[in-house]
Formats: structure tokens, C-alpha cells, sequence
């Protein structure tokens, strides 16, 4: 279908032809699918003029009407982008002569700003989740919002199956009860199916235009490869390949550098510097850094002040540097969708291809690089799992409901449903989740002074105090962080934030690197780390709790194939394959038809290795069956570590018989109970707890004089089971559980396929493969015999030093 | 599981105390049960807006009945801080109330007072007191510095020195084991001075290396160790015993 060009007024297709652009027809047609009163889901590769095409429709209608108030509200995952994006309509619309209004609200927004929203709405509204459900609970929110014609959600598929994802979807059908002549425009990346995403766009999703024009970018990626035998056994620092890595940064005009966590930003960005003799300009960019710092860094990019930027996730999305010539990814991509947006930001035009190298931080990671090069050739891209919407984010939602001021119950469960997360939403479990946010839901109702919201004689629901409201605006989100502390050079600026528990295991006079400097640690001053510069050579790093995510199922799979397939295998570097052979003549290369275990003694523990490539999450919940049978069994486990690859747990006692161990009906052992005693758990109904408004989020650093003024999660959790175990928040963290850290059903298909087919390797030593997974953090450690073993062991020695201190 | 047994015995101060994993302290030559920092109705007690389980005082009384069927002491002492606030103190709910009188049926309570709870509802069973000196041992609620230069000075009649048994810290320790580490309440004390650990199921707890507790104490040392109902014993040494 070929659109008139009439579609675009003179004002703007003087200023398109001005700039030597042409109009994409895509972007036509979003013009054309608007103005037909649709709401459309725009699915394309970055650099496809994604966002341009999101708002031509509203800057042509805005800037023709003459009204007031918010015209276009545009909703980002990320309060970069938000920022970024308002920058980037500002040019245009300045150029232009439009009469048009722009602001942004974040959680980064100074008070001053956002009370001029209140007062003067701008035509466009710029904003993030958290942002939008909280201006939902003014009391004027109905007409503030009340005259939107156009929501547009940037890189809507990122939200997908989250509780930021259910969070925004209530916050949708909220606005759309408010606004019902707005219409939608989710725009997106490619995903594996497109109409998972429609029913945030519309109450009915049938409705929704998929468009996916043929907008296929050519991406040129390749492996970084090493003969020599640098290639490290375990790791994700990549440090050994720093020296190559400098020399594309020399060899191009911009070069991103994306790692997977922030302490690896830190490392990549040292070494990077400690090769500098160039005086290439180098930055950092994380979620942990100052804002300040992040947009200093971003507009020095945006201006091609910088040769080269290593960062984290926080950079994966949307901001819009034209310049980049090259994509460097270090260590493992973990996932395609994610590496072919990562790559996309390299030639961030259609007509010209992203170039990339994958550089493999280790063994392991040469095989996943391999696999992920494979699957990028074939667009193979990974599917999203959904699920219902959470509850502890609806209870939070329906206190922010009462927030903003009596509601009815009746009509507010109608407009939940159209809610995409919450479709098939019970009356009845609406009705606890009411009971919930209203009076706690225990057994036990003698606590008036806990009620949050009471349903008064009209039939409406309203707040019991203001108290409740200050409150909710606190808590708000989906996102429970670990508590962190402000980072400060003594005298001098802040640089960033740290967890809590990296804190609290420095000493005065330790050493960590942190945005991009070597730091010494003085010490904690009203709930601010302060450090100065030192030129200490063996820091600390930074231990992030963020940023690792799960190899997908697809991705593993791939590489166990790899390893079966003679072919495949001639294209790795002599290093993993002499590596692969090592581990063939001492032990055995994992098949595809049987199930690969060693076992093995290091020290005074023995290990059993299972090669399951089932995925981290998979190994996460056998590693916990396992450790459960094996108490049962007195094999005293100490712990486990899972990767993405295969599950390492380790105990007292010698396991011979791991098939019997590995059989499928470990499955059929109690769920819950195995569950219930996890500190997996007792994270899970913390995060819970905090969302649905049982207790704060942490303060960092409070007061512990002895006079504890608030009570840890893991006590009520302890106490509520015993209590009322089928308390909402106690199924809403198994619903968690079963979903986030469990994935029973790969699991049962895994030990299914594999029931009396293992091949069972008892070595003299540790093997070739086993390497990496015993190098690797990350490790559950487990309650049990053990520990109470152990604690007796350490009675006894002490006893019999001390007998040795008395009689010499 | 191996058989351990539940307590520590330790004479302190000329009396033979027996240090329970579950975290009280019995006097078998008087019949006496020692608990402190019951906190009961913490839960309650957290301002509104945060709808807290109130489970806590039913958890922490189910465990103080345990106590003393296993037990069956003379007389139950808590040392202070029983109850979170005044307040819940006196809106205590009836069927709490009504264990408390059970149990007290067939003992003497004993009600320590402490700076959360200075005045006991008169509707309990028992008395109450600021300290109970029995044995040449204070019980108190908490040791002042000025108490320690008492006990160190001081000796009674028969020539032996006081001693103090006192709460109000929620002593924890951190241990360093070969495969992980694991932290826990605890009692500690040197020759002069025991502090018990929070038995209230709501209760945090503070590091025995923490200097509000080390200003306390003398050296040597010993940390006996709850976890999960067993008790274990060590002299307190740095190698073993972590902050945070």
C-alpha cells in the first residue's frame, strides 16, 4: 500500500526535505492508522525511526488544536530514555516553529518541576511506570489526564511478564477509564509473538494493529576468537582480551562497550584506561552511577565528545547516537533478543549494518557465543513466559486506587479486568486482595489500627489516614532494590551508590573500584561511604546484586548441541577445544542422550557435577530437591551452585548412587515444604511484603543501637506460616517462587528424558568442565544436619585448643 | 541427628545455671525460668499503615508455654522489655491474657520491669519489680556501666562477688564455619556480668562485638549459640566471630 504523502503537513514535510530526510512509509502509515482512530503496536529494529514514528501523529494533532492540557502521554521503562527522548523532540519541534509543550516527570525530577506539571500541563507528558501510577493517585488525575488523546509505551516488549509490567497495566487501564477516547501506540522491538503484547494497548486487544514492516537490518557479528591459551577457564571479566578490545576502540570512531554487571563495567573500564597510552576519551555508564554522571556521560556521546563507553544495561535502550561504528559485547549475551538490540546500536541507521564482536569472558562462553552468533543469523528469537498478574502489586494498586479517592469496589474490579495482567482476574481473589490492602487479612481481627482503607455507609472504599497515603507514595513500584548507600569522595563530590552488604564488609583502609576510580574506604558518615582516591593496586570490586540474567532455554540448548557436533566444534579456538578434549579422555563430553554427572572430592567436600542445560532457574529449584533429599538421606549437603549449564553441590558425605538421587520422583516430594524453608523464599516475601505494603523499604544504614524499630521479613515470614499459612502474601510469594526461581515443568521434562540414563563418572579429581561452575559466585548455601555438624566441630577444636592453652 | 543435649550447664557466679537452645535460662536449685525481651505485641505496635501479622505474641507465648511443660519451674522471671509499648501492654488481647493466667496458675510470675514496658498492667498475673537479687545474682533488665563497677567491687555476706544476669541487648553472633557463615541469638558473658538473648518472636538483635555490649564485659569471654534449638559453646575469639 503506497500512502498519499498528503498524510504530512507542509509544515513538516518542508522541514523533512530541510534535513535532506526522507519520510520512512511506515511512518505514514502510523500517521494513517492514528488518524483512523486505531491503536497500533509498531513493531521494529532500532534505528528504524521507532520513536519518530510514535509521535508524528500527535505533534501533527496537537500542534493543530488549540486546547490545553496533556495531548500525549509517553511512558518509558527507563528514566533515561524518558530524558533522552524529550531532547530529541525538542530539536524538531523547535526547528519546525511547533507550538507545542514538552516536560518529563521521573523519579529523578526535581519538586520544583513536578509541581509545575500540576499547574501547567505540557502537551506532551514524558514519564516512567513508577511516575504514572503515582500522578494516577492525585485527586485532580481526572483532569489532568482526562484530555489524552495518545499513550505511547516505548519498548513496550521489555515490561513483558514482569510485576513492572502488571504495575503498568493497572496504571493503563486506570488512564484508559480516565481518557476513554485515548487511543494507544506500543512501540517494540522484535519478539516471537506479537499479540502477547496487544492487550496493554487496548481493553480489546483484538482490536490492536500489529505492524511490522519489513525492516530488516544487517548485523555483522563475530565471535572474538583466541588460539593461545589465554582464553580463561572461569571468570566474567574478559581481561585477558583488554588489549584487542583497545585496538577496535583505536581502529573506530565510537565504540560501545556493553557488559552484563556493573562490577564488570568497573573492571572492563580500569583495564581499558591501564592500556590507555592513546588518550582515547573513555567513559562509564551504570545504573549505580550519580544521575549527574550518567547524563554527563550521555551528552558528551550524544556530541561525539567520546571514543568509547563501557556500559551496562542501563545504555540497552533507545538513546540515539547515530555515530556508533561498533558494539562490543563482553561475556555471554545471555539471551538473542537482547544481544540483537545490544548490536542494534551500532549503525543506528536502516540502511547501514551494526557491526559487533562477542567477545567470550570464558570457556563456557565461547560455546554460548558461538550459539548466540547462529541464532542471530537466523533470527531466532526467544519467547516470553506470561503469567497472571501478581497480587501484592494489585493489593499495592488498590490502596493507590483509595489514595486518589473513594471507589467503589464493584466498578473497580470491571476496570481491573480490562487490565492485560489481570484478564482473568476471580471476583472472589479480587475480594481478598481488597481484604488484604483494607485490614491486614488475618485470621485474627483485633487490630483496628491496622486498617489502611474502610468501606464507609455510601459502599465506598476511602483511606482510614493521610498517614497511609504518604506512605503508599514511598513504597511505590515493582522494583524492591537492595538497600544502598551514597558513595562521596571525603570532601569533595558524590559519586554513586553501593549495596548495603558490600558496605558491611569493608574495613577502614580497604580498597574498591567504583565509577571508574580505585577508592579507599574511611568509613560510614550519616549514612554516606566516604572514601578517597588511592592508588592501591588490588581492589575490591563492587559486588552488584543486579544484572545477571538467565542464558534463555533456546541458547543452552544450542550449545549443548554444539558440543555433540564434530563440525561446529572445528570452529572454536584450539584453547576450549583442547579444553573439550581434556574433558572427553578424563571424563566424558555431555551427550544428548544421556544426562553427564561426576562426582568428585575436593578437599574435605564431595562434589556431584550434573550437566543438565536446563537453565539456570531449572538448576536453581533441582539444586534445592536435591540438597532436601540429600539431608533426608544424611548425606549432610552444605550448598549448590547453579549455572545456566549444569548444577555443582557439594557435602559431607560421598554420593554414590546419583541415579537414584536424580530420579523424577523427587518432584513428587511435598512442594511447599521444600520451598517453604528455602532463603530463596524468605527473599521472595520480602520483595512481597515490601509491594504489597506490609512493611517499608529499607531505609540503608538505619539506626541499630540495640533498639530494632522495625521488624525483619524473615521473622514474620517464620511466624505467618506457622500462623495463617495460606495468607494472600504467602500465596503471592509461592505464585513468586514457582514462577521466577522454579521452572517445575522443564524440570519434570528434563528428569523425565533422563530417568535411568545417566552416566555416572566417579573421578580422582576435579574434571576440565567442571571447572568454571566451581569458579563461579553465586552459591546457595543450605540449612541443615551440616551446619548443626559444623557448629559442633568448631565447639570441639576450641575445646581441645583450649586444653592445649591450659596445660603448655 | 546426633544427640546433643538442649543445654549448656554453667556455673556463674556459684550458681549452676542451665542455658536452653531455645533461648531461656533455668535455675534448677531454685525452679526458676528466666526469660527476657519477650516484646510481645511488637507486631502490634507498628504505627498504622503497616498491617503487620500480630502472630508474634501468640508464636512467642506458645514458646514460653513449651519452656514450662518441659520445665515445670517454681517461678517464671522475665527480664523486662515483656511487652513492645505501654500501650499494647494494656490493650493486651483477652485470649492472651487468659494463657498468661493459665501459666501462672501454677507459678509465681515475676515481672522485671524495662525502659519499654516501665509499668506492668495490674490485670497480670504476678508482681513486679526493678531487679531481683537472689543468690548473690542481679536480675535487671539492663547493666549500667556504674553496675559493672558495683559488681567488680562488691561481694556480698558470705564473701563472693555479684553477679548480673540482664536482657536488653538481643545479643547475636555471627560465626565464621568452614562453608558458610551463620548468625544467631546468643548468651554471652564473662565471670561477672550474662546477658540473655531476646526471646520475643518479632525481636532483631545486636552483634556481641558490637561496643554498647563489649563496654559491658570482661575478657575472657563465652558465646553460647542457639540454632534451631540446640545450644553451643565458644570462647569468643576474633577468628571466629564476625561483625555485621
Amino acid at each position: 500500500m503506497l500512502l498519499p504523502s498528503s498524510l504530512l503537513p507542509e509544515q513538516f514535510s518542508g522541514w523533512f526535505a530541510q534535513k535532506n530526510w526522507v519520510i520512512y512509509p511506515h511512518q505514514l502509515e502510523m500517521i494513517d492508522f492514528w488518524q483512523q482512530g486505531r491503536s497500533t503496536l509498531l513493531i521494529a529494529p532500532t534505528g528504524a525511526g521507532k520513536t519518530l514514528s510514535g509521535f508524528l501523529p500527535s505533534l501533527i494533532d496537537s500542534n493543530g488544536a488549540k486546547r490545553d492540557g496533556i495531548h500525549t502521554l509517553y511512558i518509558s521503562p527507563l528514566k533515561a530514555l524518558a530524558v533522552d527522548i524529550a531532547r530529541n523532540l525538542e530539536a524538531p519541534i523547535a526547528e519546525m516553529g511547533l507550538n507545542i509543550t514538552i516536560d518529563t516527570r521521573t523519579g529523578d525530577t526535581p519538586q520544583s518541576r513536578r509541581a509545575r506539571i500540576r499547574s501547567h500541563p505540557p502537551h506532551i507528558l514524558l514519564t516512567t511506570p513508577e511516575s504514572l501510577e503515582l500522578m494516577l493517585s492525585w485527586p485532580d488525575a481526572a483532569a489532568l489526564f482526562g484530555t489524552v488523546k495518545t499513550i505511547i509505551i516505548d519498548e513496550i516488549h521489555t515490561v513483558l511478564g514482569s510485576k513492572r509490567g502488571d504495575l503498568l497495566s493497572l496504571s493503563l487501564a486506570t488512564l484508559r477509564t480516565l481518557a476513554p477516547a485515548s487511543q494507544s501506540i506500543g512501540l517494540s522491538a522484535t519478539i516471537a509473538d506479537p499479540q502477547q503484547l496487544t492487550p496493554l494497548l487496548s481493553a480489546l486487544p483484538d482490536e490492536v494493529v500489529i505492524f511490522a514492516p519489513p525492516l530488516e537490518k544487517v548485523i555483522e557479528l563475530s565471535v572474538m576468537t583466541t588460539d593461545d591459551d589465554s582464553l580463561p577457564w572461569a571468570g566474567h571479566s574478559a581481561l585477558y582480551a583488554m588489549p584487542r578490545i583497545y585496538d577496535l576502540l583505536r581502529q573506530h570512531k565510537t565504540t560501545l562497550v556493553f557488559v552484563n554487571t556493573r562490577a564488570q563495567a568497573e573492571m572492563v573500564f580500569q583495564a581499558l584506561w591501564h592500556l590507555n597510552d592513546d588518550h582515547l576519551k573513555i567513559g562509564i555508564h551504570h545504573g549505580s552511577l550519580d544521575v549527574q554522571q550518567r547524563r554527563r556521560v550521555e551528552a558528551m556521546m550524544a556530541t561525539g565528545a567520546l571514543d568509547a563507553v563501557v556500559a551496562t544495561s542501563s545504555l540497552d535502550l533507545g538513546i540515539d547516537w547515530a555515530d556508533i561504528d561498533l558494539v562490543i559485547q563482553v561475556g555471554a549475551p545471555k539471551g538473542v533478543a537482547r544481544l540483537i538490540q545490544r548490536v542494534g546500536r551500532a549503525g543506528h541507521r536502516l540502511d547501514a549494518p551494526s557491526r559487533a564482536v562477542l567477545v567470550p569472558a570464558n570457556r563456557f562462553e565461547m560455546l554460548e557465543g558461538l550459539a548466540a552468533r547462529i541464532a542471530v543469523e537466523e533470527r531466532a528469537l526467544d519467547r516470553f513466559d506470561l503469567h497472571e498478574g501478581a497480587l501484592d502489586i494489585l493489593a499495592q494498586h488498590l490502596v493507590g486506587r483509595a489514595v486518589a479517592g473513594p471507589f467503589d469496589a464493584d466498578q473497580l474490579y470491571a476496570q481491573i479486568c480490562t487490565a492485560a495482567a489481570y484478564r482473568t482476574l476471580r471476583r472472589e481473589t479480587f475480594d481478598k486482595v481488597l481484604e488484604f490492602s483494607a485490614t491486614g487479612g488475618y485470621a485474627l481481627d483485633h487490630y483496628s489500627q491496622f486498617h489502611r482503607i474502610v468501606r464507609g455507609i455510601d459502599g465506598l472504599w476511602r483511606l482510614t489516614s493521610k498517614q497511609v497515603a504518604t506512605r503508599w507514595r514511598m513504597n511505590i513500584g515493582a522494583i524492591v532494590e537492595t538497600a544502598t548507600l551514597k558513595v562521596r569522595i571525603k570532601g569533595g563530590p558524590v559519586l554513586g551508590e553501593v549495596e548495603e552488604y558490600f558496605v558491611q564488609n569493608l574495613s577502614a583502609g580497604d580498597s574498591f573500584m567504583f565509577g571508574g576510580r580505585i577508592l579507599e574506604f574511611i568509613g560510614i558518615r550519616a549514612l554516606v561511604v566516604e572514601a578517597r582516591s588511592t592508588a592501591s593496586s588490588d581492589p575490591k570490586i563492587p559486588a552488584y546484586a543486579g544484572g545477571r540474567l538467565p542464558l534463555s532455554p533456546n541458547l543452552a540448548e544450542s550449545v549443548r548441541a554444539i558440543l555433540n557436533d564434530d563440525e561446529m566444534l572445528a570452529h572454536l579456538p584450539t584453547s576450549v577445544r583442547s579444553w573439550l578434549a581434556l574433558q572427553k579422555s578424563r571424563s566424558a563430553l555431555p551427550g544428548q542422550d544421556k544426562l553427564l554427572v561426576e562426582t568428585f572430592k575436593r578437599g574435605a567436600k564431595f562434589y556431584l557435577v550434573a550437566y543438565c542445560f536446563a537453565g539456570r532457574n531449572a538448576h536453581q529449584t533441582l539444586g534445592m530437591l536435591l540438597t532436601r533429599r540429600m539431608e533426608r538421606e544424611g548425606l549432610k549437603p552444605l550448598g549448590f551452585v547453579a549455572t545456566d549449564y549444569a548444577i555443582a553441590i557439594w557435602s559431607l558425605t560421598k554420593v554414590s548412587q546419583p541415579e537414584t538421587l536424580l530420579s523424577p520422583d523427587i518432584l513428587g516430594d511435598d512442594l511447599e515444604e521444600w520451598m517453604a524453608e528455602t532463603s530463596l523464599m524468605k527473599r521472595s516475601f520480602r520483595q512481597v511484603a515490601t509491594i504489597a505494603g506490609l512493611i517499608d523499604k529499607r531505609i540503608p544504614g538505619m539506626d541499630k543501637t540495640g533498639r530494632q524499630v522495625t521488624v525483619n521479613s524473615d521473622l514474620i515470614y517464620d511466624v505467618l506460616r506457622q500462623h495463617q499459612p495460606d495468607h494472600l502474601l504467602l500465596q503471592a510469594t509461592r505464585a513468586d517462587a514457582a514462577r521466577g526461581m522454579t521452572d517445575i515443568k522443564r524440570l519434570s521434562d528434563l528428569l523425565t528424558r533422563f530417568d535411568k540414563n545417566i552416566l555416572h563418572k566417579d573421578l580422582p579429581r576435579i574434571s576440565p568442565l567442571s571447572v568454571p561452575l566451581l569458579l563461579e559466585v553465586g552459591r546457595e548455601s543450605v540449612t541443615s544436619s551440616a551446619v548443626g555438624d559444623m557448629l559442633a566441630d568448631l565447639e570441639q577444636t576450641l575445646l581441645e585448643e583450649a586444653m592445649i592453652d591450659v596445660t603448655s | 541427628m546426633t544427640a546433643r543435649p538442649h543445654a549448656s550447664a554453667v556455673t556463674f557466679c556459684g550458681t549452676d545455671l542451665l542455658l536452653y537452645g531455645a533461648g531461656y535460662l533455668y535455675l534448677p536449685d531454685h525452679k526458676m525460668l528466666v526469660v527476657s525481651d519477650l516484646h510481645l505485641e511488637k507486631g502490634a505496635a507498628q504505627s498504622s499503615g503497616l498491617p503487620l501479622p500480630a502472630y508474634d505474641t501468640d508464636d512467642t507465648v506458645r514458646r514460653l508455654e513449651s519452656a514450662c511443660a518441659r520445665l515445670s519451674p517454681k517461678t517464671c522471671l522475665f527480664l523486662g522489655d515483656s511487652f513492645h509499648n505501654e500501650a499494647t501492654a494494656f490493650r493486651l488481647p483477652e485470649r492472651i491474657q487468659d494463657k498468661l493466667s493459665a501459666l501462672a496458675t501454677q507459678r509465681q510470675f515475676i515481672w522485671v520491669t524495662g525502659n519499654h514496658d516501665p509499668n506492668i498492667p495490674a490485670f497480670l498475673p504476678g508482681e513486679s519489680c526493678n531487679s531481683y537479687i537472689s543468690d548473690g545474682l542481679v536480675f535487671c533488665h539492663e547493666m549500667t556501666q556504674q553496675d559493672k563497677i558495683i559488681a567488680e567491687n562488691s561481694s556480698d555476706d558470705t564473701g563472693s562477688a555479684y553477679g548480673y544476669i540482664f536482657g536488653h541487648f538481643h545479643p547475636k553472633a555471627r560465626m565464621r564455619l568452614p562453608a558458610k557463615n551463620v548468625t544467631g541469638r546468643c548468651f554471652i558473658h564473662d565471670n561477672r556480668a550474662l546477658i540473655m538473648p531476646a526471646f520475643g518472636a518479632f525481636t532483631g538483635g545486636l552483634n556481641i562485638l558490637d561496643p554498647a555490649i563489649q563496654s559491658l564485659l570482661n575478657k575472657p569471654q563465652t558465646v553460647h549459640f542457639c540454632y534451631e534449638e540446640q545450644i553451643y559453646s565458644y570462647p569468643v575469639s576474633q577468628k571466629h566471630f564476625m561483625t555485621g
